[in-house]
């Protein structure tokens, strides 16, 4: 199979945990293919969670860097995705740091913006009732902002990328109790802001 | 209570809140607020289309590997052979000359080896038999006849 891998036959047919060892033995080929499979759940997290597409991209590039200088590392007991979301949320959390310290680093996104891309597109729908969605959209956005980053981070997981509480404890570092609390509290702050527009 | 509104309960576990929230006003009212802000969540935009960042990342990873492939090389470039035919040949022009230069400023060097091994000799005449220093004296006395010859 490692052979194979190395000869660049089949690498569409391969496990992740496969291509995996195939990275750390600095096999590029197998890194495009993992890309290939997981760049657009890494750009959805990450875009989510800093509401800026130019800093999706970069963390994009950053996670699948680490991926690559760290694949020694990556033990194959463990499932992949879990690992990714591992890198990604510590990627996210640090850029959210970062970007404190920094605050003309990719802002977010405007949300008239945001909304406006989705209303262009959006078939079969009002102008007004896209300017609506827009508004509510923007009221989300701006909800989800105001949490702290664990518990933006560790709702994200669960309602987007429909991580299970193991999984999802599992990349923020932390235990199921943790998250379900990090959860809890998330929930209560966006339902107290979010109580009066929906 | 988040874990019933994403499904994630197991059935019996799922019955027993469904059972509780019928009766409880107050979590009826919790539950209700959840599942509007669980729905609502779902209006958070998508990212836009973009093109893979694969050619990025591998030029990344290659420029890396080559700065780590030039650090080594600049660790390994005093070991290079020239660098160490070179330090090979100074150092033995420097023992060459410093033979040369002992020879010219101590031409009885080996004379005044022997007296000074006398003087010893004379001081450690009170040796055991057999021991070191009686050995010394004899391997002392040896390198005397040779010099004398």
């Amino acid at each position: 199979m490692q052979t194979r891998i190395m000869t660049g036959e089949l690498l569409h047919e391969e496990t992740d945990e496969a291509l995996m060892k195939a990275v750390a033995g600095k096999h590029t080929g197998a890194l495009r293919e993992l890309m290939g499979r997981h760049e657009e759940r890494v750009r959805r997290l990450a875009f989510r969670f800093t509401g800026s597409d130019d800093a999706a991209c970069d963390l994009v590039q950053d996670v699948f860097f680490k991926v690559y200088t760290a694949a020694a590392s990556y033990s194959p007991q463990a499932k992949f995705t879990t690992w990714l979301y591992r890198i990604t949320a510590n990627h996210c959390l640090n850029y959210i740091r970062g970007s404190r310290n920094n605050p003309l680093r990719h802002p977010a996104q405007p949300f008239e913006d945001v909304g406006a891309a989705q209303a262009v597109h959006a078939p079969g729908e009002t102008q007004l009732a896209a300017l609506e969605k827009n508004e509510q959209a923007a009221q989300v956005r701006r909800a989800v902002d105001s949490l702290p980053e664990r518990q933006r981070m560790a709702i994200l997981l669960l309602r987007f990328e429909e991580l299970s509480y193991r999984d999802a404890a599992a990349a923020l570092d932390c235990s199921v109790s943790a998250l379900e609390a990090l959860v809890h509290r998330g929930l209560e702050t966006l339902n107290k802001q979010l109580s009066d527009s929906l | 209570m988040p874990q019933y509104v994403q499904g994630l309960l197991s059935a019996a576990d799922a019955c027993e809140t469904a059972d509780h929230v019928q009766a409880c006003a107050a979590c009826r009212e919790e539950l209700a607020g959840l599942k509007k802000t669980w729905s609502a969540l779902g209006e958070l935009p998508a990212p836009h289309a973009a093109a893979s960042m694969a050619p990025e990342v591998l030029q990344r990873i290659s420029d890396y590997e080559n700065k780590r492939a030039g650090t080594l090389r600049a660790w390994l470039a005093p070991f290079k052979p020239s660098f160490a035919g070179a330090t090979a040949a100074i150092m033995l022009a420097g023992f060459f000359a410093g033979a040369l230069i002992s020879s010219v400023y101590y031409p009885d060097n080996g004379q005044a080896q022997t007296g000074t091994d006398s003087a010893y000799a004379g001081i450690l005449s009170d040796a055991p038999p057999a021991s070191f220093v009686e050995l010394y004296q004899q391997t002392a006395g040896q390198n005397s006849q040779e010099n004398a010859l």
